[in-house]
């Protein structure tokens, strides 16, 4: 086994796998600090994973993938992770976390629809003023004055962009394609399908009854918005003007 | 008639959302989404109500006709029976 001890999202969690692949993604976000969390990978979540893993993709009509042993432990010790942080408020979310000027807004969408084209843009627009949080499973937690906030992770997607850092977060914002570039922002209920797709649901149902609660709290915190975008770079613009603080 | 296990409502934004708890959270996996007048009714169901008890309890609560929440109840009813979630006694 190896073991290191990380701190996500304000919290430090021992995590022991069996290959180093883990351990390599997570690097920056190694401490020496005590854990307050301790999660083992073993044998029989690799196999509960492997299965998930089959499930999923058939019930998307995808042909099924065997992955091997050492990604199937990066998705198992996300998972044990996911429902251990509800504990601290945290939830976890599908998408794309960018920042601008210390602002963060995450970008959602379905599979293929251009998130990361769409974060691309944005950083080619901005420059260094555009920081990737996260591009695929950001944390989110709330502060006690009434703040979302996204955490990077090392779970950034295929592109492993994003940071160890924590930014406000503003917005989320569902992303369809579309000829021209149009935003608008849409209220708690048309956003909430969305939500709930989007965010890890545990099986435990106390745990899914915490996530729904965490939610409510997201929809108090955030706005929400629907930006229907083509890849010219007016799209980044469209998007941010029309999410940007006023 | 009464409802399959024991469910827990929590709200999301305007929505209430029913989560199966106890034996039935491995038989039914899923969220039942349900506006305020649904929860209302969902609740009354859980407690044990007939339909027609359930419509006479909203005539108390709700400035509307026997006729408009028969039909509110009619459609939660036929929602949990689509998900395979009421029990005929």
């Amino acid at each position: 086994m190896i073991t290191n001890n990380y701190r996500f999202a304000e919290h430090v969690v021992q995590i022991s796998t069996t290959h180093e692949y883990f351990h390599k993604l997570a690097v920056e976000y190694v401490t020496t600090d005590s854990p307050e969390l301790v999660i083992t990978i073993t044998g029989d979540d690799l196999v509960e994973e492997a299965q998930l893993s089959e499930s999923s993709q058939k019930a998307e009509g995808l042909n099924v993938v065997k992955y091997p042993d050492h990604s199937l432990e990066v998705t198992a010790v996300h998972r044990k992770l996911a429902d251990a942080f509800l504990q601290y408020d945290i939830l976890l979310m599908h998408g794309s976390v960018i920042s601008v000027d210390g602002v963060a807004y995450m970008f959602t969408a379905r599979s293929g629809t251009g998130k990361s084209t769409h974060t691309r843009l944005w950083r080619e627009h901005f420059g260094d003023k555009a920081v990737m949080v996260n591009d695929d499973k950001p944390f989110i937690s709330f502060t006690a004055d009434g703040k979302a906030l996204a955490y990077g992770t090392p779970w950034n997607g295929k592109h492993r962009l994003g940071k160890n850092m924590s930014c406000p977060l503003k917005a989320i914002c569902w992303l369809e394609r579309s000829a021209t570039n149009q935003i608008k922002q849409l209220s708690s209920a048309e956003m909430l399908d969305t939500l709930l797709v989007q965010t890890y649901q545990p099986f435990d149902p106390m745990l899914k009854l915490k996530t729904l609660s965490l939610l409510n709290e997201l929809c108090k915190k955030v706005e929400f918005y629907r930006l229907g975008c083509n890849m010219d770079p007016e799209a980044a613009l469209v998007a941010y003007e029309g999410m940007r603080p006023k | 008639m009464h409802i399959k296990y024991t469910f827990v409502l929590q709200q999301v934004a305007d929505t209430y959302m029913a989560v199966a708890v106890g034996d039935g959270a491995k038989k039914f996996r899923g969220l039942i989404k349900l506006n305020e007048t649904g929860k209302d009714i969902f609740e009354k169901l859980q407690q044990g109500m007939t339909v027609e008890q359930t419509v006479d309890a909203l005539l108390l609560e709700y400035n509307a006709t026997r006729e408009q929440l028969q039909t509110e109840v009619d459609k939660i009813v036929a929602k949990l029976k689509s998900e395979n979630l009421i029990v005929e006694d």
